[in-house]
Protein backbone atom coordinates (compact mmCIF):
# COMPACT_ATOMS: atom_id res chain seq x y z
CA UNK A 1 0.00 0.00 0.00
CA UNK A 2 1.33 3.25 -1.04
CA UNK A 3 2.18 6.18 2.11
CA UNK A 4 0.21 8.66 3.02
CA UNK A 5 -3.32 5.93 2.62
CA UNK A 6 -4.52 3.86 5.30
CA UNK A 7 -5.61 0.63 6.21
CA UNK A 8 -9.23 0.16 6.90
CA UNK A 9 -8.39 -0.27 10.37
CA UNK A 10 -6.16 2.47 10.66
CA UNK A 11 -7.50 5.59 12.10
CA UNK A 12 -8.19 8.52 10.10
CA UNK A 13 -6.50 11.79 9.84
CA UNK A 14 -9.30 13.55 10.72
CA UNK A 15 -9.61 10.91 13.78
CA UNK A 16 -5.94 11.41 14.84
CA UNK A 17 -6.13 15.22 14.97
CA UNK A 18 -8.94 14.97 17.41
CA UNK A 19 -7.18 12.94 19.61
CA UNK A 20 -3.73 15.49 19.11
CA UNK A 21 -6.13 18.19 20.20
CA UNK A 22 -7.14 16.35 23.39
CA UNK A 23 -3.57 15.99 23.76
CA UNK A 24 -2.47 12.52 23.01
CA UNK A 25 0.89 12.94 21.91
CA UNK A 26 0.88 9.26 19.69
CA UNK A 27 -1.84 11.00 17.37
CA UNK A 28 1.22 13.02 16.10
CA UNK A 29 3.72 10.41 15.78
CA UNK A 30 1.13 8.60 13.50
CA UNK A 31 0.35 11.47 10.97
CA UNK A 32 3.84 12.44 10.78
CA UNK A 33 4.94 8.56 10.34
CA UNK A 34 1.81 8.37 8.18
CA UNK A 35 2.97 11.59 5.67
CA UNK A 36 6.35 12.45 6.15
CA UNK A 37 8.10 10.02 3.49
CA UNK A 38 5.39 11.16 0.60
CA UNK A 39 6.39 14.64 1.56
CA UNK A 40 10.07 14.08 1.69
CA UNK A 41 9.40 12.71 -1.79
CA UNK A 42 7.20 15.49 -3.20
CA UNK A 43 10.11 18.03 -2.16
CA UNK A 44 12.89 15.94 -3.15
CA UNK A 45 11.28 15.89 -6.82
CA UNK A 46 10.89 19.48 -6.84
CA UNK A 47 14.63 20.00 -6.46
CA UNK A 48 15.28 20.02 -3.00
CA UNK A 49 16.66 16.39 -1.90
CA UNK A 50 19.43 18.44 0.44
CA UNK A 51 16.82 20.31 2.45
CA UNK A 52 14.00 16.99 2.13
CA UNK A 53 14.52 16.93 5.94
CA UNK A 54 14.39 20.48 7.13
CA UNK A 55 11.43 21.14 4.94
CA UNK A 56 9.22 18.41 5.73
CA UNK A 57 9.66 19.47 9.37
CA UNK A 58 8.70 22.64 9.00
CA UNK A 59 5.59 21.64 7.36
CA UNK A 60 4.69 19.74 10.39
CA UNK A 61 5.60 22.26 12.62
CA UNK A 62 3.57 25.20 10.85
CA UNK A 63 0.83 22.52 10.06
CA UNK A 64 0.82 21.65 13.73
CA UNK A 65 0.65 24.89 14.94
CA UNK A 66 -2.45 26.11 12.82
CA UNK A 67 -4.56 22.45 13.71
CA UNK A 68 -6.72 24.57 15.34
CA UNK A 69 -7.92 26.31 12.04
CA UNK A 70 -8.01 23.76 9.75
CA UNK A 71 -11.35 23.54 8.87
CA UNK A 72 -11.05 20.18 6.63
CA UNK A 73 -12.18 21.41 3.37
CA UNK A 74 -9.43 19.54 2.24
CA UNK A 75 -7.42 16.27 3.24
CA UNK A 76 -4.79 16.84 5.70
CA UNK A 77 -2.53 15.41 3.13
CA UNK A 78 -3.23 17.89 0.08
CA UNK A 79 -3.02 20.52 3.04
CA UNK A 80 0.50 19.58 4.29
CA UNK A 81 1.50 19.39 0.30
CA UNK A 82 0.20 23.04 -0.41
CA UNK A 83 2.38 23.67 2.83
CA UNK A 84 5.68 22.18 1.78
CA UNK A 85 5.23 23.59 -2.23
CA UNK A 86 4.91 27.02 -0.07
CA UNK A 87 7.57 26.28 1.92
CA UNK A 88 9.72 25.49 -1.12
CA UNK A 89 8.74 28.49 -3.38
CA UNK A 90 10.02 30.59 0.05
CA UNK A 91 13.52 28.94 -0.22
CA UNK A 92 13.74 29.63 -3.39
CA UNK A 93 12.66 32.82 -3.30
CA UNK A 94 15.31 33.15 -0.76
CA UNK A 95 18.38 31.04 -2.54
CA UNK A 96 17.70 33.40 -5.68
CA UNK A 97 18.10 36.43 -3.69
CA UNK A 98 21.38 35.29 -2.45
CA UNK A 99 22.92 33.48 -4.99
CA UNK A 100 21.42 36.15 -7.72
CA UNK A 101 21.44 33.09 -9.62
CA UNK A 102 18.67 32.92 -12.91
CA UNK A 103 15.13 31.56 -12.80
CA UNK A 104 14.03 28.85 -10.58
CA UNK A 105 13.10 26.83 -13.97
CA UNK A 106 17.01 26.92 -14.96
CA UNK A 107 18.09 26.03 -11.52
CA UNK A 108 15.63 22.95 -11.59
CA UNK A 109 16.75 22.03 -14.97
CA UNK A 110 20.54 22.64 -14.87
CA UNK A 111 21.47 20.73 -11.66
CA UNK A 112 19.16 19.18 -10.11
CA UNK A 113 18.84 16.00 -11.88
CA UNK A 114 22.46 15.83 -12.74
CA UNK A 115 23.55 16.33 -9.27
CA UNK A 116 20.64 13.30 -8.69
CA UNK A 117 22.50 10.72 -11.46
CA UNK A 118 24.74 9.33 -9.16
CA UNK A 119 22.32 8.41 -6.93
CA UNK A 120 20.57 5.73 -9.17
CA UNK A 121 22.26 2.88 -10.17
CA UNK A 122 19.83 1.15 -12.26
CA UNK A 123 20.46 2.02 -15.96
CA UNK A 124 16.41 2.16 -16.49
CA UNK A 125 16.07 4.43 -13.81
CA UNK A 126 18.73 6.83 -15.12
CA UNK A 127 16.48 6.72 -18.01
CA UNK A 128 13.32 7.63 -16.08
CA UNK A 129 15.11 10.65 -14.54
CA UNK A 130 16.10 11.67 -18.15
CA UNK A 131 12.74 11.56 -19.38
CA UNK A 132 11.17 13.26 -16.07
CA UNK A 133 13.92 16.07 -16.53
CA UNK A 134 12.66 17.55 -19.69
CA UNK A 135 9.54 17.92 -18.57
CA UNK A 136 8.80 21.68 -17.97
CA UNK A 137 8.53 22.34 -13.74
CA UNK A 138 4.61 22.50 -13.59
CA UNK A 139 4.37 19.39 -15.54
CA UNK A 140 7.00 17.62 -13.73
CA UNK A 141 5.39 18.33 -10.10
CA UNK A 142 1.61 17.48 -11.37
CA UNK A 143 3.08 14.12 -13.17
CA UNK A 144 4.74 13.14 -10.46
CA UNK A 145 1.94 13.96 -7.86
CA UNK A 146 -0.12 12.14 -9.71
CA UNK A 147 1.65 8.87 -10.87
CA UNK A 148 4.11 8.84 -7.06
CA UNK A 149 1.35 10.10 -5.03
CA UNK A 150 -1.74 9.49 -6.84
CA UNK A 151 -3.28 12.67 -5.94
CA UNK A 152 -6.75 13.34 -7.82
CA UNK A 153 -6.49 16.32 -10.41
CA UNK A 154 -8.54 18.40 -7.75
CA UNK A 155 -6.19 17.85 -4.92
CA UNK A 156 -3.28 18.32 -7.47
CA UNK A 157 -5.06 21.60 -8.39
CA UNK A 158 -5.48 22.75 -4.46
CA UNK A 159 -1.66 21.82 -4.39
CA UNK A 160 -0.39 23.80 -7.53
CA UNK A 161 -2.54 26.71 -7.11
CA UNK A 162 -3.90 25.68 -10.35
CA UNK A 163 -7.42 24.10 -11.72
CA UNK A 164 -7.88 20.69 -12.11
CA UNK A 165 -8.39 21.34 -15.97
CA UNK A 166 -4.99 22.50 -16.09
CA UNK A 167 -3.78 19.95 -13.80
CA UNK A 168 -4.90 17.30 -16.27
CA UNK A 169 -3.71 19.16 -19.35
CA UNK A 170 0.09 19.01 -17.44
CA UNK A 171 -0.48 15.63 -16.71
CA UNK A 172 -1.46 14.09 -20.41
CA UNK A 173 1.47 16.50 -21.78
CA UNK A 174 4.19 15.06 -19.53
CA UNK A 175 3.19 11.76 -19.67
CA UNK A 176 3.66 11.97 -23.79
CA UNK A 177 6.59 13.38 -23.22
CA UNK A 178 8.04 10.95 -20.52
CA UNK A 179 6.64 8.05 -23.16
CA UNK A 180 8.15 9.71 -26.25
CA UNK A 181 11.78 10.02 -24.54
CA UNK A 182 11.74 6.27 -23.07
CA UNK A 183 10.93 4.88 -26.42
CA UNK B 1 4.27 2.67 -27.14
CA UNK B 2 0.65 3.53 -28.29
CA UNK B 3 -2.46 5.43 -26.42
CA UNK B 4 -5.35 3.10 -25.88
CA UNK B 5 -8.26 4.75 -26.78
CA UNK B 6 -10.07 4.01 -23.64
CA UNK B 7 -9.37 7.69 -21.74
CA UNK B 8 -11.54 6.69 -18.46
CA UNK B 9 -9.16 3.27 -17.76
CA UNK B 10 -5.82 5.68 -18.09
CA UNK B 11 -7.20 7.84 -16.14
CA UNK B 12 -7.19 5.69 -13.34
CA UNK B 13 -3.92 3.98 -13.78
CA UNK B 14 -2.34 6.12 -11.55
CA UNK B 15 -4.29 5.92 -8.63
CA UNK B 16 -4.24 1.48 -9.05
CA UNK B 17 -0.48 2.18 -9.33
CA UNK B 18 -1.11 3.76 -5.98
CA UNK B 19 -3.80 1.54 -4.58
CA UNK B 20 -6.43 3.78 -4.61
CA UNK B 21 -9.62 2.97 -6.18
CA UNK B 22 -12.28 0.85 -4.56
CA UNK B 23 -12.59 -2.78 -4.80
CA UNK B 24 -15.01 -2.57 -7.82
CA UNK B 25 -12.97 0.03 -9.79
CA UNK B 26 -9.87 -2.05 -9.47
CA UNK B 27 -11.40 -5.37 -10.65
CA UNK B 28 -12.59 -3.08 -13.59
CA UNK B 29 -9.26 -1.70 -14.10
CA UNK B 30 -7.71 -4.86 -14.32
CA UNK B 31 -10.20 -6.90 -16.88
CA UNK B 32 -9.24 -4.31 -18.72
CA UNK B 33 -5.13 -4.77 -18.30
CA UNK B 34 -5.89 -8.52 -18.75
CA UNK B 35 -6.57 -7.38 -22.82
CA UNK B 36 -5.18 -4.35 -23.52
CA UNK B 37 -1.38 -4.31 -24.11
CA UNK B 38 -0.99 -0.46 -24.23
CA UNK B 39 -2.43 0.31 -21.09
CA UNK B 40 -0.39 -2.85 -19.71
CA UNK B 41 2.63 -0.75 -21.32
CA UNK B 42 1.41 2.95 -19.53
CA UNK B 43 1.38 1.26 -16.15
CA UNK B 44 4.23 -0.62 -16.56
CA UNK B 45 6.01 2.79 -17.39
CA UNK B 46 4.12 4.60 -14.57
CA UNK B 47 5.61 1.63 -12.52
CA UNK B 48 9.18 2.50 -13.15
CA UNK B 49 9.28 6.22 -12.55
CA UNK B 50 7.46 5.72 -9.47
CA UNK B 51 10.16 3.22 -8.79
CA UNK B 52 13.11 5.94 -9.74
CA UNK B 53 11.59 8.27 -7.19
CA UNK B 54 11.30 5.87 -4.66
CA UNK B 55 14.67 6.53 -3.08
CA UNK B 56 12.76 8.35 -0.26
CA UNK B 57 15.33 11.12 1.91
CA UNK B 58 15.51 9.94 5.26
CA UNK B 59 13.36 11.60 7.83
CA UNK B 60 13.97 11.16 11.27
CA UNK B 61 10.25 11.28 12.51
CA UNK B 62 11.05 11.03 16.29
CA UNK B 63 12.92 14.74 15.43
CA UNK B 64 9.72 16.42 13.96
CA UNK B 65 7.51 15.16 16.58
CA UNK B 66 9.66 16.66 19.03
CA UNK B 67 9.89 19.35 17.17
CA UNK B 68 6.39 20.00 17.24
CA UNK B 69 4.15 22.38 19.37
CA UNK B 70 2.82 20.30 22.53
CA UNK B 71 -0.98 19.86 23.18
CA UNK B 72 -1.49 18.58 26.87
CA UNK B 73 -5.14 19.03 26.66
CA UNK B 74 -8.15 19.78 24.34
CA UNK B 75 -9.29 23.43 23.97
CA UNK B 76 -12.79 22.60 24.87
CA UNK B 77 -11.04 21.58 28.12
CA UNK B 78 -9.25 24.58 28.64
CA UNK B 79 -11.88 26.34 27.80
CA UNK B 80 -14.02 24.95 30.07
CA UNK B 81 -11.23 25.80 32.75
CA UNK B 82 -10.84 29.28 31.77
CA UNK B 83 -14.71 29.64 31.66
CA UNK B 84 -14.79 28.53 35.60
CA UNK B 85 -11.76 30.75 36.46
CA UNK B 86 -14.14 33.71 35.12
CA UNK B 87 -16.83 32.69 36.92
CA UNK B 88 -14.79 32.36 40.35
CA UNK B 89 -13.43 35.68 40.05
CA UNK B 90 -16.50 37.14 38.88
CA UNK B 91 -18.70 35.41 42.19
CA UNK B 92 -15.75 36.43 44.29
CA UNK B 93 -16.13 40.11 43.05
CA UNK B 94 -19.56 40.31 43.61
CA UNK B 95 -19.78 38.95 47.02
CA UNK B 96 -16.63 41.71 47.92
CA UNK B 97 -18.67 44.44 46.14
CA UNK B 98 -21.81 43.31 48.13
CA UNK B 99 -19.99 42.98 50.79
CA UNK B 100 -18.08 46.52 51.19
CA UNK B 101 -21.69 48.08 50.00
CA UNK B 102 -23.63 46.04 53.23
CA UNK B 103 -21.02 47.60 55.34
CA UNK B 104 -21.21 51.18 54.09
CA UNK B 105 -25.30 51.16 54.82
CA UNK B 106 -24.69 49.19 58.02
CA UNK B 107 -22.18 52.03 59.40
CA UNK B 108 -24.18 54.77 57.76
CA UNK B 109 -27.76 53.83 59.74
CA UNK B 110 -25.85 53.01 62.42
CA UNK B 111 -23.48 55.84 63.24
CA UNK B 112 -20.34 54.21 62.94
CA UNK B 113 -17.56 57.20 63.42
CA UNK B 114 -15.75 56.17 60.32
CA UNK B 115 -18.42 57.29 58.31
CA UNK B 116 -18.20 60.30 57.17
CA UNK B 117 -21.93 61.58 57.10
CA UNK B 118 -23.43 64.83 55.80
CA UNK B 119 -23.14 66.95 58.45
CA UNK B 120 -25.71 69.50 57.65
CA UNK B 121 -27.89 69.70 54.76
CA UNK B 122 -28.70 73.58 53.66
CA UNK B 123 -30.85 74.60 51.04
CA UNK B 124 -30.84 77.62 49.41
CA UNK B 125 -33.15 79.29 46.59
CA UNK B 126 -33.31 82.85 44.68
CA UNK B 127 -34.48 85.01 47.38
CA UNK B 128 -34.11 82.59 50.38
CA UNK B 129 -30.55 82.42 51.77
CA UNK B 130 -30.97 80.02 54.20
CA UNK B 131 -33.53 77.13 54.24
CA UNK B 132 -34.61 74.89 57.19
CA UNK B 133 -31.01 73.20 57.87
CA UNK B 134 -30.77 70.14 59.69
CA UNK B 135 -27.60 68.41 60.92
CA UNK B 136 -26.99 65.79 62.16
CA UNK B 137 -24.21 63.49 63.33
CA UNK B 138 -24.21 59.76 63.69
CA UNK B 139 -27.02 57.64 62.84
CA UNK B 140 -30.47 58.05 61.98
CA UNK B 141 -31.43 56.72 65.26
CA UNK B 142 -29.92 59.10 67.50
CA UNK B 143 -32.09 61.88 65.75
CA UNK B 144 -34.52 63.83 67.40
CA UNK B 145 -37.98 64.02 66.57
CA UNK B 146 -37.96 67.71 65.80
CA UNK B 147 -34.36 66.76 64.15
CA UNK B 148 -36.69 64.55 61.83
CA UNK B 149 -39.17 66.87 61.07
CA UNK B 150 -36.95 69.08 59.85
CA UNK B 151 -34.91 66.19 57.87
CA UNK B 152 -38.79 65.75 55.88
CA UNK B 153 -39.17 68.60 55.48
CA UNK B 154 -35.74 69.72 53.69
CA UNK B 155 -36.00 66.82 52.06
CA UNK B 156 -39.37 67.91 50.65
CA UNK B 157 -37.80 70.98 49.41
CA UNK B 158 -35.06 69.20 47.71
CA UNK B 159 -37.21 66.94 45.64
CA UNK B 160 -39.36 69.72 44.79
CA UNK B 161 -36.40 71.79 43.39
CA UNK B 162 -35.70 70.77 39.43
CA UNK B 163 -33.10 68.39 38.52
CA UNK B 164 -31.45 70.32 36.21
CA UNK B 165 -30.79 72.97 39.13
CA UNK B 166 -28.68 70.96 41.70
CA UNK B 167 -26.39 73.85 42.12
CA UNK B 168 -28.98 75.27 44.20
CA UNK B 169 -29.14 72.45 46.55
CA UNK B 170 -25.80 73.29 48.48
CA UNK B 171 -24.53 70.87 51.21
CA UNK B 172 -22.12 72.27 53.51
CA UNK B 173 -20.45 71.79 57.06
CA UNK B 174 -22.01 73.91 59.19
CA UNK B 175 -24.42 73.41 61.00
CA UNK B 176 -25.40 72.01 64.52
CA UNK B 177 -22.76 69.27 65.94
CA UNK B 178 -23.80 66.80 67.80
CA UNK B 179 -26.71 68.12 69.38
Amino acid sequence: MAEGLTDPGDPLDSTLIQRWKEGDERAATALVERHAGALARYVSSMGERDAAEEVVQDTFVRAFSSLDTFRGESSLRTWLFTIARRLVVDRRRAMRRRREVGTLDDVDAATEYTALDGLIANEARKKVWGAVGKLSPTQREVFLLRVNEGLSYKEIAEVAGTTEGAARVHYHNALRTVKENLE
Amino acid sequence: MTDCSNIEIREWLPEYLNGMPGAARRAEVESHLASCEDCREELAMLRLVREAFAPTPAVDVAAIVSALPKRTRGPVMRSWRQSQVFQVAAAVSFIALGGISLAVARSFFNGEPTVVAVDTLRTATPGSDFMPAISFSGGVSDLEDEDIEALLTALETIEALPVTESSEVLMTGTGRQGS
